[in-house]
């Protein structure tokens, strides 16, 4: 198993790679001016070096998000699809503004074949 | 009803420390009523931050007012122009008049993943507030100065 780590402005991204399933653990807060330059640019990266693996991406640990940053996400959806990488998007639905983004965004990946929105309560 | 009014930087980094202040003086209500404002509070602050005028002062006045019924939060700020005050006076009116909060958020975000290219910002926070901070959002305006009011139950 291998692990690493990228932060930023208080935003931590772990990402573990056990035998072919890839996790990436979304720590801290989100919100930066322009998400991209970071979040954005660090998760098409990552699915970049993805192929062939699955993907589990576990923002349960977010404290805050600005709305700035749900563009990235539906960005890694899109890319993850595109890929044809397996993935499974993680909300803690225990919190309130968690559990609004998680009914939304399992809604929208209703449009993408291989992606799934689960609860972690 | 209570009152809280600060001046403040129109500062990218600043707004996290109004975030703080607003959960702190809310912490007696419900976390689902102390985080909705604090978001609330955050993408405002971020509009502000996005339409200022670039000429000093570069500041504006956020003030929160609660009592056990209402929780009322207004952000004031010279804008840079017409053009950006008509722009979300318009995103407001949208709002306010959509029956279902829920459906025109992802509907919003059903558009966002259409749109092609990387550095999309989406410019999501107020259809955020409306659906997700359940509160309604009001603009006034005067000589440039954009006053953004959010207001919602606090119970």
């Amino acid at each position: 198993m291998s692990t690493e780590t990228f932060e930023h402005e208080g935003l931590l991204i772990r990402v573990t790679d056990d035998a072919g399933k890839v996790t990436i653990r979304c720590e801290g807060t989100s919100d930066a001016r322009d998400p991209h330059k970071f979040l954005g640019i660090t998760l098409k990266k990552l699915v970049e070096r993805t192929k062939d693996k699955s993907m589990t991406v576990d923002l349960s640990a977010l404290r805050y998000m600005n709305s700035a940053s749900v563009a990235p996400l539906i960005n890694l959806m899109k890319d993850l699809h595109a890929s044809g990488v397996p993935a499974v998007f993680l909300w803690n639905t225990q919190v309130s503004w968690q559990r609004t983004n998680f009914m939304c965004m399992k809604t929208l990946a209703k449009t993408f074949n291989g992606i799934a929105v689960e609860a972690i309560a | 009803m209570k009152r809280v009014e600060r001046t403040v930087d129109l500062v990218w980094d600043h707004i996290r420390d109004i975030r703080e202040l607003v959960m702190e003086e809310l912490q007696s209500m419900p976390e689902e009523v102390q985080t909705a404002a604090a978001m609330t509070s955050s993408e405002l602050l971020e509009n502000a931050v996005k339409y200022a005028d670039d000429r000093p002062p570069r500041h504006g006045t956020f003030t929160l007012e609660h009592s056990d019924d209402i929780l009322r939060i207004e952000i004031s700020n010279l804008f840079a122009g017409k053009e950006a005050i008509r722009d979300l006076s318009e995103q407001i009116d949208r709002i306010s008049a959509a029956e279902d909060k829920g459906e025109l958020y992802v509907q919003r975000l059903t558009e966002i993943a259409m749109m092609d290219g990387e550095s999309i910002g989406g410019r999501l926070g107020l259809y955020r507030i409306a659906f997700e901070g359940n509160f309604d959002l009001e603009l006034t305006s005067s000589n440039d100065v954009v006053t953004v009011i959010a207001t919602r139950r606090a119970a």
